[in-house]
């Protein structure tokens, strides 16, 4: 029997729904972190996928990753109204939108697998330890990006920055490993 | 249409996050602490311990390459090679591996590098 005085679609306050995204986001990283620093990195090739060597197919799967979160990046522009290319908002934009995101996450698994599996947690210099770090935050982040949108009544603000600290987070990954690897050793071939 | 798609790409996405997971949980449990070179030759130590880096025939990659002959032009006294592979070197270039890795180890990848890698 309901009580008449209950509200029909109680939420919780906006703080603590704020601090519960914040909270599976840092749990997360958390996670990743313990996980790669406590695990016993095999160095190990593991994969190469259809590579010559895992080297090749992280710098590859890397940059593809880093070009879906590109082309993420200029939709959600679009669709918030920040840039006006193409003049009209085509109907499947959102989509594209969407799959991308899902496109740059997919491509970067495998290179996260290889990371955390085989090289662990990192502190050697400057690089490895940005490297090490944001590659945990990244996931947390990206977990709280995905929950944002599926998730109602939250500030105007939350998707943008969340989705704009997630493809940050990309790009400096993408900068201290292929970026880093280029112009050591060269583009890798196949 | 293109939206099915998509959901469905979606999907996927989410149960490779899973398997993601679950393989990483799953390689914790069987591999954490496994020495690399638990088989002994030298071709397996190099292939679980330095392929990664050095590719799998010495070609390089992150680390130099040392098939063809490279290794034993950088390293004339074999010795020295084993000191490198112990200790590593410096600036985060190659990471030690005299703690995973015994001396009778070392020796055998160092002696696989220099005589069958590459060859």
């Amino acid at each position: 029997m309901a009580t008449p005085n209950a509200a029909p679609t109680a939420r919780p306050a906006l703080p603590v729904r704020l601090l519960g995204l914040l909270l599976a986001g840092a749990a997360v990283s958390v996670a990743l972190g313990v996980y790669s620093d406590v695990h016993d990195p095999t160095g190990e090739q593991t994969y190469t996928l259809f590579f010559t060597a895992t080297i090749n197919f992280k710098v590859w799967f890397a940059t593809v990753a880093v070009f879906f979160a590109l082309v993420q990046i200029l939709t959600a522009m679009r669709l918030f109204g920040k840039i006006h290319i193409p003049r009209q908002v085509p109907r499947w934009l959102g989509d594209v939108h969407r799959l991308s995101g899902t496109l740059a996450f997919g491509f970067s698994l495998p290179v996260a697998y290889h990371c955390l599996w085989a090289l662990g947690f990192q502190s050697t210099d400057t690089r490895v330890l940005a490297h090490s770090l944001v590659g945990c935050f990244f996931y947390g982040i990206f977990t709280v990006k995905v929950l944002s949108v599926r998730s109602h009544g939250l500030p105007d603000w939350l998707l943008p920055l969340v989705g704009g600290a997630t493809f940050a987070a990309l790009v400096v990954i993408w900068t201290t490993s292929s970026v880093w690897f280029w112009t050591e050793f060269g583009f890798p071939s196949f | 249409m293109f939206k099915k798609a998509v959901n469905v790409i979606e999907v996927l996405a989410l149960v490779a996050a899973l398997g993601f997971a679950v393989a990483l949980a799953r390689g914790s449990d069987s591999g954490s602490g496994a020495g690399a070179g638990e088989s002994g030759s030298g071709a397996a130590i190099y292939s679980s311990n330095c392929a990664s880096c050095h590719g799998n025939s010495g070609q390089g990659g992150v680390g130099p390459e040392l098939g063809d002959g490279k290794v034993v032009e950088a390293y004339p006294d074999a010795a020295d090679e084993v000191a490198v592979v112990k200790q590593g070197l410096g600036g985060g270039r190659m990471p030690a591996f005299g703690g995973r890795l015994d001396d009778e180890e070392i020796r055998a990848v160092v002696d696989y590098t220099r005589t069958q890698l590459g060859n």
